[in-house]
């Protein structure tokens, strides 16, 4: 069996997220991993953070409280009632 | 407004600002990071919505429709963005990765149990995804619009590669350095245990 350094064994932790591993990434990973209680653990909570980041950019316009500049609107209103002016008749 | 007579419904697209500028602003601050472009972005949209509006049929809400059509271009601005740097080629090594680990491949402080050092119950919800947040807007720029476009797109990471024109292996790297940065990041701020040695600096 080849033995995986963490190091490597974390980026196995992360690929796994994203796509199907080969067949030794996965032996040898798992090897790796009943016997290292530290990579175990990172493997979890790397979980745990794709989990938060979905979840984060899923609730994207909840957070924060910054609102779109005074004048940012002004100029949206003007190109928006340009392109009602401009637009198809009724 | 059943009993109007008017063939056309009666869109006034300026007041599409008032109600909704700042959500739209507020998604595309959170999903770009850049002021300029968030501003560029909503008004885009707003453009894009007033000349597609009779697709809208009130099937939805009217702020669930601009979302929709807002989070389209954020990914088409993010895949082009991440794309360009792709092209440039600035794909090096990782000083973080490397003050996280050994010569020898070793954790240089051992991940921690998370649970065992957990908030207790007072701190919210709501601080927890401050801090998420935080972390993420910590993230260096490159490697974020990577990060920020995996996780707002419904397409798996092939289609990806595809679309920013990068290798499976680029992009398995670049999202493997950004989630170390978030866990490391949340390790810290969340659960006070910070498993980056005093010498391994820079975040």
């Amino acid at each position: 069996m080849i033995l995986f350094s963490c190091r490597r064994v974390a980026e196995i932790s992360s690929k796994e997220l994203d796509a199907r591993l080969k067949l030794t990434e996965l032996l040898c990973a798992g090897a790796h991993r009943r016997m290292c209680a530290p990579c175990r653990r990172y493997r979890a909570q790397l979980q745990e953070v794709d989990r938060a980041a979905r979840e984060l950019v899923r609730q994207a316009s909840d957070a924060g409280d910054e609102n779109l500049p005074a004048e940012a609107k002004d100029r949206m209103r003007a190109r928006l009632a340009a392109a009602e002016g401009g637009g198809t008749p009724a | 407004m059943s009993d109007s007579p008017n063939p056309e419904p009666a869109v006034d697209c300026q007041l599409w600002v008032d109600r909704h500028g700042d959500y739209l602003y507020r998604y595309a601050l959170r999903t770009v990071r850049r002021s300029e472009v968030a501003e560029d972005l909503v008004q885009e949209t707003l453009l894009a919505a007033w000349r597609g509006r009779a697709g809208f049929a009130g099937r939805s809400s009217e702020r669930s429709w601009l979302t929709a059509i807002l989070k389209r271009k954020v990914i088409d601005w993010l895949r082009a963005t991440v794309r360009e740097r792709a092209r440039m080629g600035e794909s090096q090594g990782d000083d973080f990765e490397d003050g996280l680990f050994d010569d020898t491949g070793h954790w240089r402080a051992k991940p921690k149990e998370w649970a065992a050092a957990a908030p207790d119950a007072d701190a919210t919800r709501a601080e927890f995804w401050e801090v998420v947040q935080g972390c993420s807007g910590k993230l260096p720029a490159r490697l974020r619009d990577v990060f920020v476009l995996r996780h707002l797109e419904e397409a798996d990471a092939a289609e990806i590669c595809q679309a920013v024109e990068i290798t499976p292996s680029n992009l398995w790297v670049m999202l493997h350095r950004a989630r170390l940065r978030m866990w490391q990041c949340l390790s810290k701020n969340w659960y006070g245990l910070d498993p980056t040695e005093p010498k391994a600096g820079g975040a």
